[in-house]
Parts: structure tokens; C-alpha cells; sequence
């Protein structure tokens, strides 16, 4: 039963009455725990808005007749639509509304990096510089008014018409789920199968509860789940069930097996105790609950003095885990500069707060070691930036004669992931770059091997969650139409990097 | 009832291998004897929608209205229903005006050689595709990869275009009105595109040759790996990166004048 909201009260506008937008007042704010107790826990760090706040915001939108954010956000969501339904009191329906381009919502209304899509194009830029609609708040903020009124049960669309098609999809991250919540829509018979014990991928093993509670992830899958979807968790493709047994079964397979494959610095000392990947260092704190060990069954080295190398979003989310596991030190050591850093803005922001420390132009020679074989101290050298790479990004170059020492007792190396070997080593014909990534035509994002699509990281290489779902919506659009006639022609076979 | 028999006898046929077959398959039917002659085409549209559950009903359909047009020319308006998605409308048209009220679906116009589709609302993907000449006229947004393959003609978008914009398009010329996605004329080799607003990122990937205005806000990795073409853009976003590129030539202008 849906609550009776009074919108009135709550400062917005009657539906069917004409809205008077408020641009120029500031942007909402979102309430945060206080960096001081939120660095002893691992609740989330930013509290939401509550109905008025988002209301407040909602009403600042002009609902554009061109809206400029729609077309930079990946998936085309009707933004100015779900806004309106929100400043009209309609929470619900503006998360449904959202549903249509988007599975998952909640998800993207904490992660998505806003501030270089949607919100970095909204017009109020122009003219109320600094203060865009705060559009991945208001994302949240229905989302989540939706998933607590569903209470874990989604409501699912009704499936009209059911076709004889079987699908395999392979992994169970963003892309995955997208994928295979689109096809279930259309109809077809979707078996999603994962390699751990839970779905989700990075969404449950890599990005922290602070930032996004595993409960929130967990009910964005059983909306996926109530969509007819059947998933196998403990089922590696290419191990636990042959790849040829996946081909010969199904009608189409979609690889969304993502980018979990962590690239080391290959040098000196990386191999001593107390050093991880980010990989697994995530995999143990988010997936495994270490921070909670010996309650749970997994431990996890608890620092003094941290060191994480890079500055993406892993590198960010690796040194807040290390404040709240109790180092009394965590720093960042990164080779450019702030402004070069890929990690979002507000990571680092909140990264600092907690007291975090970033060391920039500075990059690993050595690791060493003390007479146990754990890392005691890292070896660093004084960077400066040259002409700009491949990347656009400007190439660091060694300062000579400037290394120093740095303390520590836990090394986490946070320098980007690439796709698995394990499903290229087990097709025949797929085509590949930097020998793991996958080649896919860049209208269908069909590979080089008849009938097996593939989308995410695993097309990319480590890239964002809406990025793997803007892959999968587009593939599983190409899916359906190749079920429906696997003959059909329209697009050219060829087959190139996706971007 | 003879006629609707032999409505969904058409509809049931399989699909043919491609596109020019499937519409001349069309053209036969609708100018063949058992077709009644007094139709209009809303009449025709309204008689086909009772057949929405066949396979493949939205192509098929598309095509018949298609089909039909084309024998009919002259100027004609077709006021669609909400709830079903019919594509192909108006492709392979060479003469006359033909006004569709709503929302069309994917390949809209597609293989447009001749004449006017005007569109009052938004049309999905591929709208243009194959275009060779003639005139579409989207009063509101267009999906992705609008003009794909276009070789001529002229498409206008009063609001937005989505992704892939002038996909390997050789010719023709595409104006919006308001702000473009990603990918604007993705490995394009003729042509123009004029966009009035913002433009997302890659704009002019692989270009190797036609003309892209934005005169708008750009977004990331403008021009990456464009070999030929000219780009032009505001001046303001001069220290914007650019993607590597082996030719063509970025211009950046004040637009003024
Ligand atoms: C720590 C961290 C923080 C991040 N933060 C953000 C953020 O804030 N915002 C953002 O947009 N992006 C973020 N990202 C990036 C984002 O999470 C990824 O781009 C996204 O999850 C990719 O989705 P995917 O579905 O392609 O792959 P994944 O999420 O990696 O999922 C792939 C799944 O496939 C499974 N799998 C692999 N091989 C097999 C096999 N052979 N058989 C069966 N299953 C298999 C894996 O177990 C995994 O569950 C972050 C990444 C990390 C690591």
C-alpha cells in the first residue's frame, strides 16, 4: 500500500499543477556521518536525503525541454521525468520510472561518478555555477523509497510473453545482472551463473559498505531475481561447467566475467607477508567481513602505518578501510598529480576528512622486508610530469637521486585490474586484446565467436558500473534481435575495441 | 475477412533475408488483387493492430505501412497508438510527405531516397539508416545511431539525438537543435552534423572525413584516433585533452557572426 505523501507540506507540487522551478537556490547538501565516529565503523557514510531535502532539490530542476543531462548519462534515464515525479511527491514512481533504463538504481545513485556525467551537463552550470541538480542523490533517494516500500520483495513487471529462448549470462556484476534483467523482461529463459557464493561482483566484493551497503546490493538483485531470473552462484565457467557445455545448452551467452584480475608493480619485495592486491584485500574486509575476525572466519593483517599505491576509486576505498581497521597512518602514494587522480571527487574529499594522506609525484621502486619476511618500509622515488600519454593524461617521469623511505606495515597495490584469462583460454575464436580483453563489434557487442555476446569490464577493461550497464542494455537489445533471427544481417560483422 | 486472412497470411510469411527484399515482398502484396484498394492507411494501420502478437510484428508491420505509402504517395498522416512500437516506418520512401502523429520506432525512414517523413514525436534507433535522400523531420528526440550509413538527404532533430550520431555516415547532413551523446559521428566519412548545444564524449572517433560542429559544451576525448574531417568546436574548450588523432583538423571558433 503506497504511504499518503503530503507534497504540499513538503514543499513541492500538487500533480496536474504547474511547477515553479527554483534554480538559484544552493544545491541540498547530503547529511554524512561525522568523519571522527565514522572512521570507528562501517555504517554508510552518506545518510541520503530525507523527503523534504529531496523535494527542496527536486523543485530547483527546470525540467528542461532539451534536457542536456539525459544524453550524457550512459543510459538516456528521462532525468527531468523522475525529478518531476519526485517534486510531485511521487517517490515511487520516479524509481520505477528510473527502472525502465536502469536495474539498479540504488546502486548508481551511490556510485555512479555524477560529477563528470549527468550533473557536470545540467544547465544550471551556466548559470549558477558549482550547484547542478543534485540528480544521483535524488536517484538514491527513490530508489531507496522504493526498495524499503517493496520491503526485499519487488514488485516485478508482469512478463506478457514468453519466447523459447535460452540464455547463459556469466558473472553476476552490474553488467551481468543488466543484462540478464533486460532479457528475462523480453521474455527469454535467463541462467545466470557466478563464481563466488554470493552475486553481485564488485558491487558485493569490491566497493565497501561505507559506500555501498551489501543490504541495498542484495535487494537490487532479488528485483532482479523476481524477474524469473535463475542464478547459480559457486560456478566457475570454464571450471566448474565447461564452456562447451555452456555453448551446446544455451541460444545466446553473455560474458560479463568483469575485470578481476589484479596488475602487480613487478618489483623488488612484492611478494613479502603483509603485501595484497586490492583484489583480494577488498574481497577479504567487504566480501568475507574480516574486520569483524575472529566473529567471522577470515582475518586481515590490521595496520599501523598503511600504504596504498594508486589513485582510483580501488586505491581510495583501500585506505579508508585501512583507517577504520585502525591504522593510525594511511596514506596514498600515487605517481601524478590531484588533478590527474581517476578516483571521484567526493572519495577523496571524504578520503581526507577521515584523514587520509596523499602523497603525490611519487611511485614504488622497492618494498623491504624485515627478518620475518613482512613489509617493513617501501622504497619510493620523486616523480614530475611530462607531455601527456596515450590517455590525454601527462606522462610522470623519475626525478634522479630523489628516493626516500616510507614506513609501513601493510602494502595494498591498487593499480587497476584486468580481465580473467580463464574464459578467452576457454573459447575457441574469441578475440582478444592485451591478451584477456575482449574484442566485441561495437553496434552488438557480439565477439568473434557466433552467438556469445559480452559486455563490462570484461570488454573494457576496469572502467564504472554504469558503463557495464549501459554495455548490457545495448547487448542484450542486440540479443534479443539475434534470438529472434539469428540470420538477420542488418549490422557488419566487424568487430573492434569497445570504448 | 478475406482481407484479414490475407493480412496475416502476410504477416506469418518468413522473414526475408534482408531489408530491400522483405520491402518489395511488401510492395507485391499491397499492389497485388487481394488487397482492397479503398483502404487508407490509418485504416490499415488500426486492421493490423489486432495482430500484434505474430513474430516479428513491429518489422512486418512497419514494412506493410511502408509498402503501402509508397503506392499511395502524395501527402498522408498516420496517428499511432502508444502502447505498440512499430518500426520501419516510412522507409524506402522516393516521393511525398508522409506525417506520422507519435512515436515511432526503430529504422524510421531507413533507406529514404525520395520525399518527407515528419515525425511529431521521438523516434528509437537507426532512425535514417541507409538514407540516400529525402527529408525526416523528428519533432522530438532521437535515439541511438541516428543516420547510420546516411549518404544523403537531410535530417532535423528539434531536441536531443542519443549515442552513435552519423555512424559511418558518407553523406547527407544532420542538424540538431538540442545536445548530443556519446559518439557523434562515430567513424563518419562525409557529410555534416550540426549540433546546436552540448555534444558528450567522442565526438569524431576515427572520423576520417565530413564536418562536425558543436557548438556547445564538448565532453571528454574529442577526436580520438580521427584520421580526416574537420571538427569544429568552441574556443573556450581549446585546453580540453583530445584523443590521439593521425589527420584532420580540429577548428576552434567564437561562432560569432
Ligand atoms: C574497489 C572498487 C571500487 C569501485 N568503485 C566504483 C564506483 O564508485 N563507481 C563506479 O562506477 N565504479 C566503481 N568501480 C568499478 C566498477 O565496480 C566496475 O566497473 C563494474 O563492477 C564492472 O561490472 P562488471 O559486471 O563488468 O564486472 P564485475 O562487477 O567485476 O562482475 C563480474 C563477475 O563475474 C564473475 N566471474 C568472473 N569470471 C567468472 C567465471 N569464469 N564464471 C562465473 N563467474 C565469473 C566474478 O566473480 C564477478 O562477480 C569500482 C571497482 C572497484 C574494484
Amino acid at each position: 500500500m503506497q504511504e499518503k505523501i503530503d507534497i504540499v507540506k513538503l514543499g513541492g507540487v500538487e500533480e496536474g499543477k504547474p511547477k515553479k522551478p527554483r534554480p538559484k537556490l544552493p544545491r541540498k547538501e547530503i547529511a554524512c556521518q561525522d568523519p571522527k565516529e565514522r572512521i570507528k565503523n562501517f555504517n554508510e557514510v552518506a545518510l541520503g536525503y530525507t523527503p523534504e531535502e529531496a523535494v527542496y532539490e527536486a523543485m530547483r530542476c527546470l525540467e528542461c525541454q532539451r534536457p542536456r543531462c539525459v544524453v550524457a548519462c550512459p543510459v538516456h534515464i528521462d532525468i527531468p521525468t523522475f525529478v518531476g515525479l519526485i517534486a510531485r511527491g511521487k517517490f515511487a514512481e520516479a524509481a520505477k520510472d528510473i527502472r525502465k533504463y536502469n536495474s539498479l538504481p540504488a546502486v548508481c545513485g551511490r556510485v555512479c561518478p555524477q560529477e563528470n556525467l549527468c550533473e557536470a551537463a545540467c544547465i544550471l552550470n551556466d548559470t549558477n555555477p558549482g550547484n547542478p541538480i543534485a540528480i544521483g542523490r535524488l536517484e538514491r533517494f527513490s530508489a531507496d523509497y522504493l526498495l524499503s516500500k517493496e520491503n526485499g520483495s519487488a514488485e516485478a513487471p508482469k512478463i506478457t510473453h514468453k519466447t523459447p529462448y535460452k540464455v547463459a549470462i556469466i558473472g553476476s556484476g552490474p553488467s551481468g545482472l543488466t543484462c540478464a534483467a533486460k532479457l528475462a523482461q523480453m521474455g527469454h529463459t535467463v541462467h545466470l551463473f557466478e563464481a563466488l557464493h554470493k552475486a553481485g561482483g564488485v558491487m558485493m566484493y569490491g566497493i565497501p559498505e561505507f559506500r555501498l551497503p551489501k543490504e541495498i546490493v542484495q535487494k537490487e538483485i532479488n528485483y532482479v531475481k523476481s524477474l524469473g531470473v535463475k542464478v547459480e552462484t559457486n560456478c566457475i565457467v570454464g571450471k566448474t561447467i565447461p564452456m562447451d557445455e555452456i555453448m551446446n545448452e544455451y541460444d545466446a551467452v553473455y560474458i560479463g566475467s568483469g575485470a578481476g584480475f589484479p596488475n602487480m608493480m613487478k618489483i623488488p619485495g612484492e611478494n613479502l607477508g603483509g603485501i595484497y592486491s586490492a583484489n583480494e584485500f577488498l574481497t577479504r574486509v567487504n566480501l568475507m567481513r574480516a574486520y569483524d575476525f575472529p566473529k567471522t572466519a577470515t582475518p586481515i593483517r590490521k595496520p599501523k602505518r598503511g600504504v596504498v599505491v594508486g589513485a582510483g576509486f580501488t586505491a581510495f576505498d583501500v585506505v579508508r578501510i585501512m583507517l577504520r581497521l585502525g591504522a593510525e597512518h594511511a596514506e596514498i602514494v600515487y605517481r601524478r598529480t590531484r588533478k590527474e587522480m581517476p578516483g571521484r571527487g567526493e572519495e577523496i574529499e571524504h578520503s581526507e576528512e577521515e584523514g587520509a594522506i596523499i602523497r603525490e609525484l611519487t611511485n614504488p621502486v622497492r618494498f623491504i622486508g624485515d627478518e620475518n619476511g613482512f613489509v617493513k618500509a617501501v622504497e619510493v622515488q620523486k616523480m614530475e610530469l611530462g607531455e601527456p600519454d596515450s590517455s590525454g593524461r601527462r606522462k610522470p617521469i623519475p626525478v634522479p637521486n630523489s628516493n626516500f623511505i616510507i614506513e609501513t606495515d601493510l602494502v595494498v597495490i591498487a593499480i587497476g585490474q584486468t580481465p580473467n584469462v580463464l574464459i578467452p583460454s576457454n573459447l575457441k575464436g574469441l578475440s582478444t586484446r592485451w591478451g584477456s580483453v575482449i574484442n566485441v563489434n561495437r553496434e552488438t557487442y557480439m565477439t568473434t565467436v557466433p552467438k556469445v555476446f559480452a559486455g563490462g569490464d570484461a570488454i573494457t577493461g576496469a572502467a564504472t558500473v554504469i558503463l557495464a550497464i549501459r554495455a548490457a542494455t545495448e547487448a542484450s537489445r542486440a540479443i534479443d534481435t539475434f534470438l529472434r533471427d539469428p540470420q538477420r544481417k542488418w549490422y557488419p560483422p566487424e568487430v573492434s575495441e569497445k570504448k | 475477412m478475406e482481407i484479414t486472412k490475407s493480412f496475416e497470411a502476410f504477416l506469418n510469411t518468413k522473414q526475408e533475408e534482408n531489408l530491400e527484399k522483405e520491402f518489395a515482398s511488401a510492395l507485391n502484396f499491397v499492389n497485388s488483387a487481394e488487397f482492397d484498394k479503398s483502404m487508407t492507411l490509418q485504416n490499415l494501420y488500426e486492421a493490423l493492430l489486432s495482430f500484434k502478437e505474430v513474430k516479428d510484428f513491429q518489422t512486418k508491420c512497419g514494412f506493410f505501412l511502408s509498402a503501402f505509402f509508397s503506392r499511395e504517395c502524395g501527402n498522408q498522416t498516420l496517428a499511432l497508438k502508444d502502447d505498440c512500437q512499430i518500426d520501419f516506418l516510412g522507409s524506402f520512401l522516393a516521393s511525398g510527405e508522409l506525417k506520422i502523429i507519435g512515436d515511432a520506432g526503430d529504422f524510421a525512414g531507413s533507406f529514404l531516397s525520395g520525399g518527407k517523413v515528419f515525425i511529431e514525436g521521438s523516434v528509437k534507433d537507426n532512425c535514417g539508416y541507409f538514407m540516400k535522400g529525402g527529408k525526416i523531420v523528428v519533432k522530438g528526440d532521437a535515439s541511438n545511431h541516428l543516420g547510420h550509413f546516411m549518404n544523403g538527404g537531410e535530417i532535423t532533430v528539434e531536441k536531443n539525438i542519443y549515442d552513435f550520431a552519423g555512424n559511418c555516415m558518407i553523406g547527407g547532413r544532420i542538424e540538431c537543435k538540442g545536445s548530443a551523446g556519446y559518439s557523434l559521428g562515430y567513424r563518419m566519412s562525409g557529410g555534416v552534423i550540426e549540433i546546436k548545444d552540448l555534444a558528450w564524449d567522442l565526438i569524431g572517433e576515427e572520423m576520417a572525413g565530413g564536418k562536425i560542429t558543436v557548438r556547445g559544451h564538448i565532453g571528454k576525448e574529442l577526436c580520438q584516433n580521427m584520421s580526416g574531417g574537420i571538427v569544429t568546436v568552441r574556443e573556450e574548450y581549446k585546453d580540453t585533452p583530445k584523443g590521439k588523432t593521425f589527420g584532420g583538423k580540429i577548428i576552434y571558433s567564437n561562432f560569432k557572426g
